[in-house]
Order: structure tokens, then sequence, then C-alpha cells
């Protein structure tokens, strides 16, 4: 497992980019208290999602409004079409950590 | 096409009958009506087709002519400097992009295409085009310049294509006219997007929207009323243009007389500015900063009362405006 970041980094609502070795740049996201973590670049735009509005499990582009569920990766709004590849993490001692082969 | 029956014919004879009708049949480019105008050369810029005929003129050194410096013209300035051509920009009002920028930063605009070297040429127009043996080579100005160009994109706007709907009967008034539900004067008849005449945001008064924003909004709202909704479409015009190194992002009314407040510092390539009035935010623009839009659409279409010096504070996150 790869640690990303401690718990108390990431607010509801203003998810975090996160730089570790092998991987792209990641979001980390709260959604009420339990964290979810996807590729922080857009599938469609060359935009930070981190750089975006989050609203509930919702993520909006920056650059031209498009979004995706955070859960699950799926695009809600064109002009996002391709899904969002979403990690499985763990938390622990309030870190929350990345799991490998995946 | 017959409303009151609810039928239509297609141009290849097969009949229809409809419970509803959308008509979404957009906008064409305003044509200039100038001599010259059919010279190869000369382009306008409106589909996938435009482009490919317009991109092999975009060769290092060619010397490009835009006439109409706004959105459309300013992007395709940018490309063209940006693949080595000369670039010299025709614009008969004061500043580029005065319809969505306003004059100070359609100005402050001007003065970053003059950085990149463009020959940005304000309040003058375009009197014809020169050419020979059916090719463009030049042009003259309505101040009695001639200059010589390999090739010109001419990007002076859209009309709305109404005629359909016209004839069927339709109120039309600069586009198809249509309510806040995008319903036409003829019942479960309804529009969307670039042909619409809308009410606008907050203004109380009406236009057309020519943005990607309305047409995938108002497509929405025409789709949910159609399955009885009743959902009002009420959001502030959005729009982004990329030009150079810069992203540029409006929300809401750039262009009126309110108070400015600069997060940032607008003398770089790198600040927000939000256009405020009785200290609600009416309008957003961000130079390279697409990441304070997010919250500044959400203020100018929620009419927030704000705190200015919290606006200011670049160490604030804007999140907690919408508090």
């Amino acid at each position: 497992m790869i640690k990303l970041c401690n718990v108390d980094e990431v607010e509801e609502g203003i998810p975090l980019c996160v730089e570790v070795e092998d991987y792209p740049k990641l979001a980390v996201y709260n959604i009420n208290g339990t964290f979810y973590v996807t590729d922080n670049l857009c599938t469609h735009g060359n935009a930070l999602l981190t750089d975006g509005f989050q609203e509930g499990d919702i993520i909006e582009c920056p650059f031209h409004g498009g979004s995706f569920c955070v859960k699950t990766g799926k695009a809600i709004n064109l002009p996002c079409e391709e899904p969002l590849k979403v990690y499985k993490i763990h938390v622990e001692n309030g870190e929350i950590l990345l799991l490998k082969n995946k | 096409m017959d409303l009151s029956k609810r039928r239509l014919k297609t141009s290849c004879g097969d009949e229809l009958d409809f419970s509803h009708l959308v008509f979404c049949t957009g906008s064409r480019v305003r044509e200039l009506g100038v001599s010259g105008e059919d010279l190869q050369g000369v382009h306008y810029l409106r589909t996938l087709s435009d482009a490919n005929g317009f991109s092999p003129s975009l060769k290092k050194g060619a010397r490009i002519g835009i006439i109409g410096m706004g959105v459309i013209g300013a992007e395709v300035a940018a490309s063209a400097r940006k693949k080595g051509c000369e670039v010299i920009c025709i614009e008969p009002q004061e500043v580029p992009m005065e319809r969505t920028l306003g004059k100070r930063f359609g100005s402050w605009l001007a003065q970053i295409h003059r950085d990149e070297g463009v020959d940005v040429r304000l309040g003058v127009g375009i009197k014809e085009f020169i050419g020979e043996n059916g090719l463009l080579t030049g042009a003259m100005l309505d101040d009695g310049d001639t200059i010589d160009l390999d090739a010109v994109v001419v990007g002076i706007g859209v009309i709305p294509n109404v005629e359909v709907a016209q004839e069927a009967g339709i109120e039309i008034d600069n586009g198809i006219v249509v309510d806040e539900f995008a319903r036409t004067s003829f019942s479960d008849v309804y529009a969307a997007g670039d042909v619409t005449n809308m009410p606008l945001f907050a203004s109380g008064s009406r236009g057309r929207v020519e943005t990607y924003q309305n047409a995938q909004e108002q497509a929405t709202i025409v789709a949910q009323n159609i399955m009885e909704q009743d959902s009002v479409y009420h959001n502030p015009m959005w729009f982004w243009s990329d030009q150079y190194d810069i992203n540029i992002q409006v929300c809401g009314d750039v262009t009126s007389t309110s108070d400015l407040i600069v997060r940032g510092n607008d003398k770089s390539r790198d600040f927000s500015a939000f256009f405020v009035r009785d200290d609600i935010v009416v309008g957003v623009m961000t130079i390279n900063r697409p990441r304070d839009m997010g919250v500044g659409k959400r203020l100018v279409a929620k009419k927030i009362k704000i705190v200015p010096e919290l606006l200011l504070d670049e160490k604030v996150n804007l999140r907690i405006l919408l508090k």
C-alpha cells in the first residue's frame, strides 16, 4: 500500500491533488467522512479535477463543465463521456492508503 | 409542416405525426457582403469542413487576415500566431470581444494579442478583397489602407436559422421566441440553442445566447418539459475561450457598469475579476484560473451577497462564500 495523505488534509468539498511515484496525478475526495480516490486528469480536457467544483459525490471539471461521479467514475454530464478511473483505498490510523494492483 | 394537425412532411416525401416538436436549427455565419468575397482564400469558420478547408492556409510565414475580432476571430488569430503566421486583425469596434468582455477587458485582450505579435487594427472595417485570377492577394480597408494577404477568416457573427419555423407560423424576433420553459408561441412546440430568442438571466431583457452551455442546457430543459417536469431555464451565460497560453472563462454580466474586484494581478495572465453590484456578484471572468469559476458560476446564479474583502484575499477558499 502507498500512503497518499492524512484524512485531515482532505476537507469535504475541497478535493486534494496527490502525486505518488508510478501513478498519474490523483484526486482524493471527502464525502461525508468517507474518502474516494480517482485520476485527477479529466478524461475530456487537459484539466485537473481538483481545480473543479465538488458537490456531494459529483465533481465538475473546471474547463468545460462536464462532470463525473466520484464513487463510480461514471461520466455524468457532457462533454465528459469516458469514465474516470477510480482507485481502491484503505483508511487506517488517520492515513489514506492506496491499494496496489489497482 | 402543419402544426395544428401535428403533422409534417420531409423533403423525401415521408409524412410524420408528432405530439411534440423541437426546433434545433441553429445558426449560420453572417456574410460580409463586400466585393471579392468569392475569391479563393476567403474563409468562414462554422463546420468541420470549413476548418479543414482553412487549416492548410496556416503555414509558417503566411499572411493571415482576420476580419472581426470576436471569439472566433481572436481564437483563430492566436492559433495562426502559434503556427508562425503573420496575423492582421481588422475589427470595427474599439476593442476585441467587446460584446462578451466589455471595454476594459476587451482592451486588455487587445494588448495580449499585440504582445504576441498580432497587428491589431481597431475601429476600422474592410472595404473590399483584392485578388488575381480568382485568388485572394489582399484587402482594402475603409481607412484607405491596403494590405497583402494570403488568406482571410471572416468571423462577424451568426444569424439564426428561423426559416422553417417562420413558415410554420411560429413567432420570430431575432430567433425563435421562447419563454423560460423553452416553449415557442405554439403549444407543444419547443426550441433550443443558438436559434432561440430567450429571456436572459437577471436582466429582464431577451436575446440569443450562442454558447455550448446554452445548446446543452436549454435542450435538457426541453426534454424535461416534454416529460411534463415544468423545468425553468434561467442560468447565467457561461463560456470559455483558449487563446495562446490563456484560458479565459466568463460567466454572467461582465460588460455593464459594476464594481470590480480583482483576485490576483490584472497586469498578469493569472487573475480573476468579479463584477459586483450591491454586494452581489453579477459576473465573473477568470484568466488562467478555471478553479475560481466553479464557485464564480454559483455566486452569479444564486445571487448570494458577498463580503468583498473575502474575494480579495487569496488565502480564502472561495467556497466559503457559498455558505
